[in-house]
């Protein structure tokens, strides 16, 4: 009885703090408008990812110096160089999975050069990365995989609308057929498609993708292109490392490969 | 395509917090645990091997326990002897006053007749009795303390009284009493630190199987921490397969440590009662369940502990 008590009270408090909620929003929306201050103004009219003057190095190797770009919402930014030319270093960059050695990068507004990265599970949770070796769970299927990425970024979504666009997004990749297939029983192109639906499900605001297109077919690639197309058509930034351009993005990021430092002797070096 | 980033009412976010919340700790947690049995199994043994050792100490500390209380009992049993020459009245008053201190239980009047016929029943003292040509005994109060603590104080009371025998007043022996307050406090002390030790080699044996488990799946943490999981949706799992590691640990022990108590009281009864006096099965019954109880904790604990650097 006391249970039921409670949980009731409980259930009418929500629907209060709810109601109460949303008639402030109506409320404050015009408001709001007039009263950001001219700090936050600028950081909306921000782009949604800013790098300047960025240098990375891992040991001697600098990958990348001086690198400077920006790019806003709806953009489809390509990343285009050699092999060991920096693309994947600088989307790690661009996820906070790396940090600069110089120079700064922002995303959304959050500062990502800084040692210690405040935010940067928000950011995480607006972009999802297509990594190069796809990586997906083992232990779950295709669908599973899809549905659990859903889960962890957005945990107040219902579970039907999850699985109900999980769904989906594996009908856009073309594997409705093979959705409960777990990773080792998929071709090394169907599971880059499900890490393609993995992340477009989320209906990120920022797209990252490591050379998706590596280890597909032409068809395949073409369909995978057009998804992310269709991503930065739909408002969000998509950035996309590959060798080859076959896709018309509204900006080219060429990065060159830096010389390696020459490996000097000990001996000479003690000399 | 389905809009994920709709906005909904606050309790329809709720509960799909609770509901996803549910399938990523709780749910995932069973399967992880049941795809990974093979990897558990180790743990699992060396939890129920410590968590047996543990219910087998329990039943241990039960019997002792008992005999301390037995021995406790008869400690507190304080005879006062009585003066060859003290009168009714006296031993009235006496009686009276003692039977009115609060630290007193009861007073019982033991006649020489009573405590002759005592003497006769006790191996030794029956034959010497019955050399002496008069009853050597005389009589005495026999005066049952509340607390053994107090037994001194009560014994230091009647001494000097009329009633008493001036020679030897009371049975009180400080010595002796003072050893076997020494003796209680030296295994309660021993025995407090073999459960620290039981319990911190429990968490560490434990802590350390998580660990490994939860090292050879730092692909997959890494990967969910990349596809921007909170922490709980890492440590969550977890501490849910520890739970069921230990919970299936300690219905493990909890049924070797009764199948033991059932051999040892039907079979073996004579060894029984010299080895765990007064251990019935109300004992064994409250030993499983704290035995469950304790796995659940144990591992819910080393689980959490175990995977946190992991997880941060």
């Amino acid at each position: 009885m006391l249970i039921v008590a409670a949980a009731a009270a409980g259930w009418g408090l929500f629907l209060v703090i709810d109601k109460v909620g949303r008639g402030t929003q109506k409320r404050r929306s015009p408001v709001a408008k007039r009263a950001v201050s001219p700090v936050k103004r600028a950081a909306l009219q921000r782009p949604l990812l800013e790098m300047s003057e960025v240098r990375k190095a891992f040991g001697k190797r600098v990958v990348l110096d001086q690198l400077s770009f920006s790019a806003s919402l709806g953009d489809l930014v390509a990343v285009t160089g050699d092999s060991g030319a920096g693309k994947s270093t600088l989307l790690r960059l661009i996820h906070g999975q790396l940090r600069p050695d110089r120079g700064r990068v922002w995303v959304d507004g959050h500062p990502l050069h800084r040692r210690f990265l405040r935010g940067i599970e928000r950011v995480r949770r607006d972009s999802g990365f297509i990594f190069q070796d796809h990586r997906l769970l083992p232990r779950l299927n295709a669908l599973e995989n899809v549905i659990v990425a859903l889960q962890m970024a957005r945990p107040d979504v219902p579970y039907g609308v999850i699985r109900r666009s999980a769904h989906e997004a594996l009908e856009a990749v073309g594997l409705t057929e093979d959705r409960g297939k777990f990773p080792a029983e998929l071709s090394l192109g169907e599971r880059q498609r499900v890490a393609v639906a993995r992340t477009l499900a989320l209906r990120p605001r920022l797209v990252l993708a490591d050379e998706p297109t590596a280890s597909l077919d032409e068809g395949n690639a073409k369909r995978v292109l057009e998804l992310l197309s269709h991503a930065a058509c739909d408002g969000a930034l998509v950035v996309v490392a590959t060798h080859h351009l076959d896709f018309r993005p509204a900006q080219v990021i060429s990065l060159p490969r830096l010389p390696i430092p020459p490996k000097t002797p000990r001996r000479l070096r003690r000399k | 395509m389905i809009d994920i980033r709709a906005r909904r009412p606050l309790w329809r976010r709720t509960l799909a917090y609770l509901g996803n919340a549910w399938r990523l700790v709780v749910l995932s947690g069973v399967r992880s645990w049941r795809r990974d049995l093979s990897a558990t199994t180790p743990a699992l043994g060396s939890m129920t091997l410590l968590l047996l050792m543990t219910g087998v100490f329990g039943l241990v500390g039960v019997a002792l326990a008992h005999a301390a209380a037995d021995q406790a009992a008869s400690a507190s049993v304080l005879d006062v002897y009585l003066a060859s020459d003290a009168t009714s009245d006296d031993i009235a008053a006496l009686h009276s006053r003692l039977a009115a201190d609060p630290r007193v239980a009861s007073v019982r009047v033991i006649t020489p007749e009573q405590a002759l016929a005592a003497a006769r029943s006790r191996p030794g003292l029956g034959d010497l009795a019955d050399l002496a040509s008069a009853n050597p005994f005389s009589g005495a109060l026999e005066v049952r303390v509340r607390l053994v603590s107090n037994v001194g104080a009560v014994a230091a009371s009647v001494a000097g009284d009329p009633a008493v025998d001036s020679s030897q007043p009371t049975s009180y022996d400080p010595e002796a009493y003072r050893g076997l307050r020494d003796l209680v406090i030296g295994v309660g002390g021993v025995g407090l630190v073999l459960v620290l030790l039981l319990a911190f080699v429990s968490y560490a044996v434990c802590a350390n199987a998580v660990r490994g488990l939860a090292l050879a799946r730092r692909d997959e943490i890494a990967l969910v921490r990349l596809l921007s999981a909170r922490k709980w949706m890492i440590r969550g799992p977890f501490v849910v397969e520890g739970v069921t590691t230990g919970a299936f640990a300690g219905l493990a022990a909890a049924a070797l440590v009764a199948g033991l108590w059932w051999l040892l009281a039907n079979v073996g009864s004579a060894v029984f009662l010299a080895v765990l006096p007064g251990v019935g099965l109300r004992a064994v019954e409250v030993d499983a369940a704290v035995l469950i109880s304790a796995g659940m904790l144990l591992g819910a604990v080393s689980a959490a502990f175990g995977v946190r650097r992991l997880a941060a």
